[in-house]
């Protein structure tokens, strides 16, 4: 009806007004019905706005936990070597308690996981220093390095463990990039800065809301807090006090 | 003396702005949280929120936004049923026990069941603004019904959580009013049902699969294969050779060019392909084999200097065309001549 009407503003005629009804036919209502609702779950409002703050960081607590799992599952990477691209892969694991990263050179790209024991180098959590990323990675700032391409670039990671010692990692992937240096900040109780985390935040979040908010179907939410009255004169329960 | 009246009919609400509480007695609510409310007293109500029962609170009433409910029970022991149809009330509680699932997955990094669920739960959020919104009419709602409870046994099914067993209309059966018989055989014809469905989500895939090679085995695409022999020419400059397929009819290149280069001795420049130099023109669809000619376009170039005795140092690698060679080929293209390994001449005009 208020489309109908909207549709004719202009044009007051009660005729137009009849026939466009008319014209409107089930499924078109259908849609508009379904276009309404869609525009009445207004994210935008203050008091949802700040419900999705104080969720937020249950949801940041949840994406730490995976990146941690899986930085303990383990990723392979590719050797860098400054010479010729030669397929040698080393592979790097958490240890279950986050305490050690276990690494090791592995002959073939591993099907799966590779088990703690066999990865030989050892690398204390507690001795890494500090995480750079990118450019600033010693293995990006060597001469062969440069004329790589800009992809390498954004898939380098070091781990920096004695003054100059340095464990260098390329990712095989972004996604695999953004996991472990998620990962690593986690681990170093730092904050998670990746596309990966904030594009998994934002699922995570968008459901948790539009099931906080199922029950609130259909019920305006006010834009300012209702008044809220004077304290009761009397705490004097008819059921029982905690 | 005033004091605090347990509420008869405000029983059930929903928050609709978030509350921090001040005091030890006040309870600190969240937007979209459901309180049972159990007394009242100037503006404010006592309860605890549904989603932690076993804090009791003051909250003011102004943040609470009424809805009906049944009551069952009294005093202490009361229970609050919402009095939205039952299959609402289903799909929360279904919701929230797969968002808990949904995060797990999510920790453990099992993506592709992680992106399963999600989408099952976004159309099931959109199944139940569907039917909360009253706005379907009945048939649609009877329809959209089955869907949904088709949806929540499959769900279950693949999280392996219990199934729910409900009678034809998709309303769950209580076991205090339905007998042992046949509540097991609704279990069971729903079971099967969910396995039905889950086999036909197999097959879909497998179809589709199907499909997609069958696709490819359909279109057909054919192709033309030629050899250079040799080019015999005395130019004494360098030439370059540009084949190509042609449709003299509408006057139209077909192909993209297959290009020689030939030295000055009459030779090819990659000396070693001599006497083979064979090309392959792919992609051609069977509307360029319906063309009612097809001809072999052969034309040679003249790479060098403008006249032959100036000598290299004037002008160099000009390139002019220097002849033509034509071939009709209509033949081959139609599969009417077979005989794959014929060599043929094509004589050229300068």
């Amino acid at each position: 009806m208020t489309y109908a009407s909207a549709k004719r503003q202009g044009r007051s005629c009660q005729d137009q007004f009849k026939s466009d009804l008319q014209s409107l036919s089930y499924t078109e209502i259908l849609k508009i019905h379904c276009h309404k609702r869609m525009n009445q779950e207004d994210f935008q409002s203050r008091p949802i706005l700040e419900l999705r703050e104080k969720i937020q960081p249950e949801i940041v607590e949840l994406i730490k936990q995976q990146r941690l799992n899986r930085l303990c599952e383990g990723t392979c990477f590719r050797k860098i070597s400054t010479r010729r691209r030669q397929d040698k892969f080393w592979y790097c694991r958490l240890s279950p308690n986050h305490k050690v990263l276990h690494y090791g050179d592995l002959e073939e790209n591993p099907q799966g996981e590779v088990p703690h024991d066999s990865l030989q180098e050892k690398l204390p959590v507690a001795d890494i220093k500090a995480v750079v990323t990118g450019k600033d990675c010693p293995h990006m700032k060597e001469k062969g390095a440069l004329k790589q391409n800009k992809e390498m670039l954004e898939l380098a990671f070091s781990l920096q463990y004695e003054s100059d010692e340095y464990l260098n990692f390329i990712a095989p992937d972004k996604h695999e990039y953004c996991v472990w240096t998620d990962g690593l900040n986690a681990l170093f109780g730092k904050e998670m800065t990746s596309d990966l985390t904030k594009s998994d935040l934002e699922t995570l979040l968008s459901m948790e809301m539009k099931l906080r908010l199922l029950d609130l179907e259909n019920i305006q939410i006010p834009e300012a807090p209702p008044p809220i009255p004077k304290e009761p004169s009397s705490y004097d329960f008819v059921y029982d006090c905690n | 003396m005033t004091r605090w009246i347990p509420t008869k009919k405000e029983k059930y609400g929903v928050v609709v702005y978030n509350y921090d509480g001040r005091g030890e007695q006040e309870l600190c609510l969240q937007v979209g949280d459901t309180v049972h409310i159990l007394e009242t007293f100037e503006g404010w109500y006592r309860g605890y929120t549904l989603r932690n029962k076993s804090q009791k609170g003051i909250f003011p009433a102004s943040y609470i936004h009424l809805k009906e409910a049944k009551v069952e029970g009294t005093g202490q022991q009361e229970i609050v049923i919402p009095a939205d149809l039952p299959l609402v009330l289903e799909l929360g509680a279904t919701l929230r026990e797969w968002a808990q699932i949904w995060h797990t997955l999510y920790v453990s990094n099992k993506t592709i069941m992680f992106r399963n669920v999600q989408q099952m739960a976004y159309s099931l959020i959109e199944y139940r603004s569907q039917i909360v919104s009253g706005t379907l009419p009945k048939d649609d709602l009877v329809e959209l019904k089955k869907k949904v409870t088709a949806k929540i046994d499959y769900g279950n099914r693949i999280l392996g959580l219990d199934l729910v067993v409900r009678d034809e209309a998709g309303n769950t059966l209580d076991p205090d009013f339905t007998s042992t018989v046949s509540l097991f055989r609704a279990h069971e014809t729903a079971s099967r049902s969910v396995d039905e469905r889950i086999q036909e989500e197999k097959t879909r895939l497998q179809n589709l699969e199907m499909r997609r090679q069958s696709l490819f085995s359909t279109v057909h695409t054919y192709s033309l294969l030629m050899n250079l022999k040799n080019f015999v020419c005395n130019i004494g400059e360098d030439a370059e050779l540009l084949m190509s397929l042609y449709d003299p009819d509408r006057s139209d290149f077909i192909s993209e060019n297959f290009l020689v280069r030939w030295d000055s001795m009459g030779m090819p420049k990659e000396i070693e392909k001599l006497n083979n130099l064979p090309a392959l023109f792919t992609d051609l669809s069977s509307s360029d084999l319906i063309r009612p000619r097809v001809f072999l376009v052969c034309q040679i170039i003249r790479v060098g200097c403008m006249e032959l005795k100036e000598g290299k140092k004037h002008t160099g690698g000009l390139r002019r065309p220097f002849g033509v060679a034509v071939m009709d080929i209509t033949d081959i293209a139609h599969g009417k001549s077979d005989d794959e390994d014929k060599q043929h001449f094509i004589p050229f005009q300068q």
